[in-house]
């Protein structure tokens, strides 16, 4: 990241933060405002139980293994590594220790492998 | 109430943990691209979006448009709207006024947290959820103050592995949850997705892959219900017990 100080002006810093607001509180107030206005069929209740399970664990692999050309999936990934520790401990201990030995392994490995 | 605000508290905890160096990065990035302390801290606590502001910080630095902006901000927040819907279900009977502020600080991190126990529908359990959403959103906006204090100082910060933390209290959060078949299926096939397109630009491959596998779930379902469905048929002429229907319990 390159270092240029150029100060954001004060419109254009107000500005951008109502813009991004706005965007991200529509979003999330959309369906809380009309709740219960309107019943949800079954059918829809029961599928949106999938979506922790669908965009944690892709956030999870775009994480690890990067993004487009920078894509690393190896066992010289520190970072595969790490996550297969956590999914490990996170069989059988809480997330603070999953926390604790995700961060703890990624830099022993990372250590390991430079 | 005491006793529910304690238990929101210690559900988010964890998670803080995971979303201090996060935080921490984003506000000593922010300073790089030309935000004031004061206006990073702001920034912060109004948006209150992680993702969001460490591509918008990038987008600014490019000198993009406010309108290009908001547009990417919405783009990558769009799977808010699964987690919007799949709360209001729980919270419809409380006044306008509190929905709002919940959805206010309705995070990929203040979901995982509190969803299982939101779906109880016990009395009282928006100071559940508002004593997490205010505990993450305390330590978020104090985390992004430090990192624009101290980390400005240190460029390569995001490099030191700590961000790895959040993917860490990830795979916590999302291992226990992981149990049926239709849940395996539609969380193989998002990450698949998601692997395979994120190249697309404004992370809009996370939003596809959770269409993708949330569709891939709800075949997984159907397919599911028809084979029970054959198999109560089967009973009535050959009595054998019929295939568990199975869920993935938050």
């Amino acid at each position: 990241m390159d270092h240029v100080h150029i100060q954001l002006d004060m419109t254009t810093f107000l500005l951008i933060t109502i813009a991004m607001v706005v965007a991200t509180f529509i979003i999330r107030f959309s369906v809380i405002c009309m709740a219960g206005s309107f019943e949800m069929p079954e059918r829809l209740k029961k599928t949106l139980r999938f979506v922790p399970v669908t965009v944690l664990p892709a956030i999870i692999a775009v994480e690890i293994l990067g993004s487009g050309s920078n894509m690393e999936f190896n066992l010289h990934n520190p970072k595969v590594l790490a996550a297969i520790v956590c999914t490990l401990v996170s069989l059988r201990f809480n997330l603070i220790w999953v926390v604790v030995s995700g961060i703890a392994s990624l830099l022993f490995f990372q250590h390991m492998l430079s | 109430m005491n006793k529910l605000i304690k238990a929101g508290l210690k559900a988010i905890f964890p998670l803080c943990i995971g979303a201090f160096p996060f935080s921490f990065i984003v506000g000593a990035i922010s300073i790089s691209a030309g935000m004031t302390l004061g206006q990073s801290t702001f920034w912060s606590l109004t948006v209150f979006a992680g993702s969001s502001q460490m591509v918008a910080l990038g987008l600014i630095q490019s000198s993009a448009s406010i309108l290009v902006i908001m547009l990417t901000t919405f783009i990558i927040n769009l799977r808010h709207l699964l987690y919007s819907a799949s709360l209001s279900e729980h919270i419809k009977d409380y006044p306008l006024h509190i929905r709002a502020l919940m959805a206010y600080g309705l995070t990929d991190e203040v979901y995982a947290a509190t969803i299982g126990e939101v779906k109880q529908e016990k009395v009282g359990r928006h100071w559940f959820y508002l004593a997490a959403m205010g505990g993450f959103w305390m330590n978020w906006v104090f985390a992004n103050f430090l990192g624009a204090l101290v980390g400005s100082s240190f460029p390569e910060v995001a490099h030191y592995g700590l961000d790895f933390a959040m993917v860490a209290a990830f795979i916590a959060i999302v291992i226990p949850q992981v149990k049926s078949r239709e849940c395996i299926v539609a969380a193989i096939v998002a990450s698949v997705t998601g692997i395979l397109l994120s190249g697309l630009p404004y992370s809009l491959g996370l939003v596809v892959a959770a269409i993708t596998g949330v569709y891939a779930g709800y075949r997984m379902d159907l397919s599911s219900e028809r084979m029970a469905a054959t198999a109560v048929k089967t009973q009535e002429t050959n009595p054998i017990k019929p295939l568990p229907v199975t869920n993935c319990e938050v």
